[in-house]
């Protein structure tokens, strides 16, 4: 336990080092390039970028200032809007938040439903799941949402094609960052699934006269819970990072597009705190899987 | 539509596979004779065009700027099929060599690769390659190069399983034996016996490294304009949707799926016949 | 008659059928011995009589449980002969048993969803059960998760389990097999004092015809899916007349038995060997020519039946 925690500080802690050292990787001037890399700068914005960065003190101290300064919820001051970062990204997250929990209420309900559907049923349903998710999988996101944006948005007008707000306007961009996940989450579902229902003590409850409504239930599903749910938890931790398209493409204002834009602009201060906050938030939640775990399966339990 | 229509549920039908083989034939010969195929330049601006429907003069209609979108699609297949494939060039060159090295030295090497792989994996989906284009500036070089570095660990860490089974086999204990070094074993046996499950698995990655370059693009990171990259393309011809002309979005979103899906339609029955394991 | 098995053909799809013409019958408070090698089929016809038949099996005769046939009742009669008339032991213990389900859900699962308990009359059962089969502290045990245990007792609580419904007949494959020798031996001893205090009848199947005549009244000896001896259990192992019965006996090395250890020679038939006469002619001793066009059939010998024509001539 002590040793997993420790394991992950580290890995925060390198990859924290990694987006900040990034930035003394670029060609030139450090100073430059954190401001933006704009010709017409005055030599006291260069001083003001020069003091936020600590960059007249040793690399290492550098690090850890701007390592401290970030935890305790200074970002620094975006060259593009010339305000906080961290009000830029509390005034955008709960947005992206609530798309990550939409898609993700999404995914797991369907991707589960349908997983079992085509275990359970077997079969021309199997086919037709297998054969769906497969196609899910190879159509990148952006795609997925140019389409439904041009279907359901323009053609039908059933839903806002752009702009954000209400969960109404959320759908299609919900929908669009669930369908990869559903796809995968219904493949490892069947896949568990199809595995438990081999095992002999789903034959011995038959035996011992459960209807098979039950045996699935109690038996088979149970027994596969376990990757359904650690797929379900990496998933959702990576969604973070889909938010980028899927924001992008849907023209909504969260941190995903707060990211390309920032990019766009060179806008570095903002590029990191948004990679910093997405790598964590995606190390934090892959560890939560992992401690879920043992609650899922007793045998895990031991190990811990 | 048809490659979808007939894709079929793992393990793949040879209908399907076939299907897909032609698809992709057809894509490659039309990229390649792209001046042949079609009368227009890819960047010829005719606004009289302007969002075209579909008609004998312009098979898939026209962008806003009445470039014909049949020409597109076939010289961005150029930039849309060329940069996965050099992106994996860069990928398994590294990846490879990685593999091998942590496979034959185990001990720190294989520690302090498994480390950088780690870090890399601690990215969620394309935040690395992200990172590096935000340091070095947008650009399909620059996409291009990150990716390749980004997919390196994915086939550093394949490899490496690959060449442990390999390495315990007898054969390399013989040439050790015969005193060949274990740079010549590497290069001249271990490397080629992998060759073919390593291809295989390369198969199984382009249809995502189309879909990442894509990606990239599509988010402005990539290809720039007047590229016709495909990515590039549904960025651009994402404004008409409002005006009621799906063209511009649909047709290079249709030339992306179309090809992904018969890159994995072919990659799971290569896999399957070359033994491509944990896919 | 409890159970009573008729002419049960099974077939599968291998180019001779699981089982042909398989008959048996247990009676109230009867042990009978199902012997055969892996493969021969007599776990299958354990499975036959909850009706856990292969996949696309075709199947012929009939299955009696109590004057029932269990391959045609209907799936609600079925289910009610699943959980309260007929149990079953297995082989391995440790994959009988939900790993991520605790022993006490295990007990209880069958009492409160098939046969309509409530909750706390069937924890106090399920208490009962476990100190009935001996395990020393079931309280603790119900809570605990089946990776905690030993075989030994994870057997036990499968005992217990198969007890929670009273049931009439128990069937018994491999019970033993996979436990160690002294465990084995404790588990047949409560297996035999449940079976002679609640007047089951018992089919016991095994791999070992010595167990089997110690511990049964009568013993079935199959060979390729076909009865081919089938009397009570001290008269075959005294005098065994199929020359099958009398590999097995011989194979087995006895303490203080001068005679040396005769192996049958060959391999147990698989289900791609097909046979125009007697299965075993290919590996019999005593085999002449005609053995290979004999249809086999039981001939009746003292006290029971053998399908070997050799006893008439």
């Amino acid at each position: 336990m002590v040793r997993k925690l420790t394991g992950v500080l580290a890995t925060l802690l390198v990859t924290s080092f990694v987006i900040f050292g990034a930035s003394y990787a670029a060609p030139g001037d450090p100073v430059t390039f954190l401001a933006g890399g704009k010709e017409n700068l005055t030599p006291e914005y260069l001083a003001a970028v020069r003091a936020q960065y600590h960059l007249d003190d040793p690399f290492l101290v550098q690090f850890g200032r701007w390592l401290g300064d970030a935890v305790t919820g200074d970002l620094g001051r975006s060259t593009q809007y010339n305000d906080q970062v961290g009000d830029l990204l509390a005034a955008r997250l709960p947005s992206t938040l609530g798309l990550v929990a939409y898609a993700a209420v999404l995914f797991v309900v369907f991707g589960i439903a349908l997983g079992v559907l085509a275990a359970v049923r077997g079969g021309r349903t199997d086919a037709a799941v297998v054969a769906g998710t497969t196609f899910a999988t190879s159509v990148p996101p952006f795609v997925v949402a140019t389409v439904l944006i041009s279907l359901f948005g323009v053609r039908l007008g059933w839903f806002p094609v752009m702009g954000g707000g209400s969960l109404w306007h959320l759908t299609l961009p919900a929908v669009t960052l669930a369908l990869g996940a559903l796809a995968i989450i219904s493949r490892v579902t069947r896949q568990a699934m199809v595995e438990q229902r081999e095992l002999d003590h789903v034959t011995v409850a038959r035996a011992s006269g459960l209807s098979e409504r039950l045996i699935v239930v109690r038996h088979v599903f149970r027994g596969a819970l376990g990757p359904i749910v650690t797929m379900c938890g990496l998933v959702t931790a990576g969604m973070l990072a889909g938010t980028v398209t899927v924001e992008t493409a849907f023209g909504l204002s969260g941190i995903g597009s707060l990211l390309v834009n920032a990019i766009n602009t060179h806008d570095f201060p903002v590029t990191q705190a948004v990679l910093l906050l997405m790598v964590t938030a995606y190390i934090v939640v892959t560890t939560l899987v992992e401690l879920v775990q043992p609650l899922i399966d007793p045998r895990a339990r031991r190990r811990t | 539509m048809t490659a979808v229509a007939t894709l079929s549920p793992r393990p793949v039908r040879p209908l399907g596979y076939l299907l897909a083989a032609a698809f992709l034939a057809l894509v490659v010969v039309g990229a390649v004779c792209a001046p042949l195929v079609t009368p227009f330049e890819p960047d010829a601006v005719d606004f009289g065009a302007s969002l075209a429907p579909v008609s004998p003069e312009h098979l898939l209609g026209a962008d806003q700027s009445g470039r014909d979108l049949l020409t597109r699609i076939l010289y961005g297949a150029r930039t849309s099929l060329v940069g996965p494939l050099l992106l994996l060039a860069i990928a398994s060159a590294l990846g490879v060599a990685l593999g091998t090295l942590a496979a034959w030295h185990r001990g720190w090497v294989d520690a302090v690769v498994s480390r950088v792989t780690d870090v890399m994996y601690a990215f969620p989906g394309l935040l690395f390659v992200v990172l590096i284009l935000a340091v070095f500036g947008n650009g399909m070089t620059t996409a291009v190069i990150a990716l390749g570095l980004a997919y390196a660990p994915t086939i550093a860490k394949y490899t490496r399983s690959v060449a442990l089974a390999e390495c315990g086999k007898p054969y390399i204990d013989a040439y050790r034996v015969q005193g060949m070094g274990g740079l010549a074993i590497c290069v001249r046996h271990l490397v080629p016996n992998m060759g073919r499950s390593i291809v295989g698995y390369l198969v199984v990655l382009f249809g995502e490294g189309l879909m990442s370059l894509a990606t990239l693009s599509f988010l402005g990171f990539g290809a720039q304009p007047p590229s016709s990259d495909w990515g590039l393309m549904v960025k651009e011809g994402q404004p008409a949707i409002v005006q009621g002309a799906f063209l511009p979005v649909l047709v290079p979103g249709a030339a992306i799926a179309l090809v992904v899906v018969s890159f994995n339609v072919i990659g799971v029955r290569l896999a399957d016949r070359m033994g491509v394991r944990g896919i | 008659m409890l159970l009573s098995v008729e002419d049960l053909t099974i077939e599968a799809g291998g180019r001779r059928p699981i089982l042909r013409e398989v008959s048996l019958s247990v009676g109230k408070g009867e042990v009978v011995g199902l012997v055969g090698e892996s493969g021969s089929g007599k776990s299958t016809i354990a499975r036959a009589v909850l009706r856990l038949l292969p996949q696309g099996a075709g199947v012929s005769g009939r299955v009696l449980v109590s004057g029932d046939d269990v391959l045609s009742m209907s799936p609600a009669a079925l289910r009610d002969l699943r959980a309260a008339q007929v149990s079953m032991i297995y082989q391995d213990p440790r994959s009988s048993l939900n790993p991520v389900r605790r022993i006490g859900d295990f007990l209880t699962e069958r009492m409160v969803l098939t046969l309509g308990r409530s909750k706390a009359e069937a924890r106090t059962r399920a208490l009962e059960l476990l100190a009935a089969v001996g395990l020393r502290d079931p309280e603790r045990c119900v809570r605990q998760y089946p990776h905690e245990l030993s075989g030994g007792m994870l057997q036990r609580v499968v005992i217990a389990a198969a007890l929670a419904a009273d049931p009439a007949l128990l069937l018994a494959d491999e019970a033993t097999s996979a436990l160690d020798v002294t465990t084995q031996a404790e588990t047949l001893a409560l297996l035999r004092r449940i079976q002679a205090e609640r007047e089951l009848g018992m089919l016991f199947i095994t791999h070992d015809l010595h167990l089997a005549a110690a511990y049964c009244d009568r013993v079935h000896v199959l060979y390729a899916g076909a009865v081919v001896e089938s009397r009570p259990a001290k008269e075959l192992f005294a005098d065994p007349r199929h020359p099958y019965t009398a590999g097995l006996l011989a194979c087995t090395p006895e303490l203080g038995d001068p005679r040396p250890i005769r192996p049958i020679p060959g391999r147990p038939p698989s289900l791609d060997d097909a046979f125009a006469g007697c299965p075993f002619a290919p590996r019999c001793p005593h085999a002449t020519g005609d053995c290979d066009a004999w249809q086999p059939r039981p001939l009746t010998v003292a006290g029971g039946s053998t399908a070997c024509r050799l006893v008439e001539a």
